[in-house]
């Protein structure tokens, strides 16, 4: 009767464990989940300051590196010294470079901003970019964003 | 050790680990209801900003906006409201499967155009997220 009721407690305390370390591994997903989302959220929050910050100076078009690596164009025209910051993603990060205008791009030369897959730009009118982009954990995101001086905008 | 003493023993331990079980239970399922209202509140955030920057873009025009917006070709349309639709994780979705809408709504002044974006629950009309904004109308 002892060694039952021993063995009963003994496969109660094993199941609880096991059921305790399923939960904690569905809690870590949650976690990695978590993480997901602020990836994303720190891509959102570059995307956004970039063109926002640079609005005012800035002419922004969308190109490609070699006619492959999507990228983003900012133009700077700084009392007529005229330069150019590339964003783009290559080698699984969102890079930018900056560097004179008419001078070709070399997408090894970007600095590393954050982990990002891919990333898309659409000009979807003068004032409007449409940014579609895939983080490492595979998160996929797509936001419009205004540029308020390329046509006379509020 | 007698066998009352054992029998105390175990049982004050089988007790703490059935309480230690409830609370860990009760934990999880309160962190998977956390996360996944983060996660829907986050889309929410993202989907009013993105429409919000459109309807800049557009001045105020909302069929263009809703034409403009990846995705959005399911949408109720009348002259001053536009409605998408959302399955429970925040995802576009028919009307008819839909738990989520987000509705905008343009009121026009002389000097200025007023917008109020809601995010709510279809159920029972409640707001999860909201964002109102003004624009200059331009003179022409």
């Amino acid at each position: 009767m002892n060694k039952k009721y021993l063995a009963i407690i003994i496969s109660i305390f094993v199941f609880a464990s096991l059921f305790i370390g399923i939960m904690a591994a569905k809690v870590y997903e949650t976690n990695i989940t978590a993480n997901r989302l602020n990836e994303a959220d720190d891509a959102i929050t570059y995307f956004t300051a970039a063109i926002k910050e640079n609005e005012h100076l800035s002419e922004l078009r969308v190109a490609s590196i070699n006619r492959e690596l999507p990228a983003l164009v900012m133009q700077n025209n700084v009392a007529g010294d005229i330069s150019e910051t590339w964003i783009y993603v290559y080698d699984d990060y969102l890079c930018s470079l900056s560097q004179p205008s008419e001078q070709s791009i070399n997408p090894d030369e970007g600095e590393r901003i954050l982990p990002l897959k891919s990333a898309d730009f659409i000009m979807l009118r003068n004032n409007l970019i449409e940014i579609t982009f895939t983080t490492v954990n595979d998160n996929t995101v797509s936001m419009n964003l205004h540029i308020a001086d390329m046509e006379g905008g509020i | 050790m007698d066998k009352k003493f054992r029998t105390i023993v175990l049982s004050v331990l089988g007790g703490f680990l059935a309480i230690s079980l409830i609370a860990c239970s009760f934990l999880y399922v309160n962190s998977m209801r956390t996360i996944h209202t983060a996660n829907v509140l986050n889309k929410a955030s993202l989907e009013v900003t993105s429409i919000a920057e459109t309807l800049k873009s557009t001045n105020g025009k909302l069929e263009t906006t809703a034409k403009l917006l990846r995705g959005h070709t399911s949408y109720d349309l009348t002259d001053s409201t536009i409605i998408f639709y959302y399955d429970a994780d925040m995802e576009l979705s028919s009307k008819s499967t839909a738990t989520y809408a987000t509705s905008v709504n343009k009121s026009t002044f002389d000097d200025y155009r007023s917008y109020v974006i809601r995010v709510y629950r279809i159920s029972d009309k409640t707001d999860i997220y909201k964002l109102e904004f003004k624009t200059v109308r331009e003179r022409k």
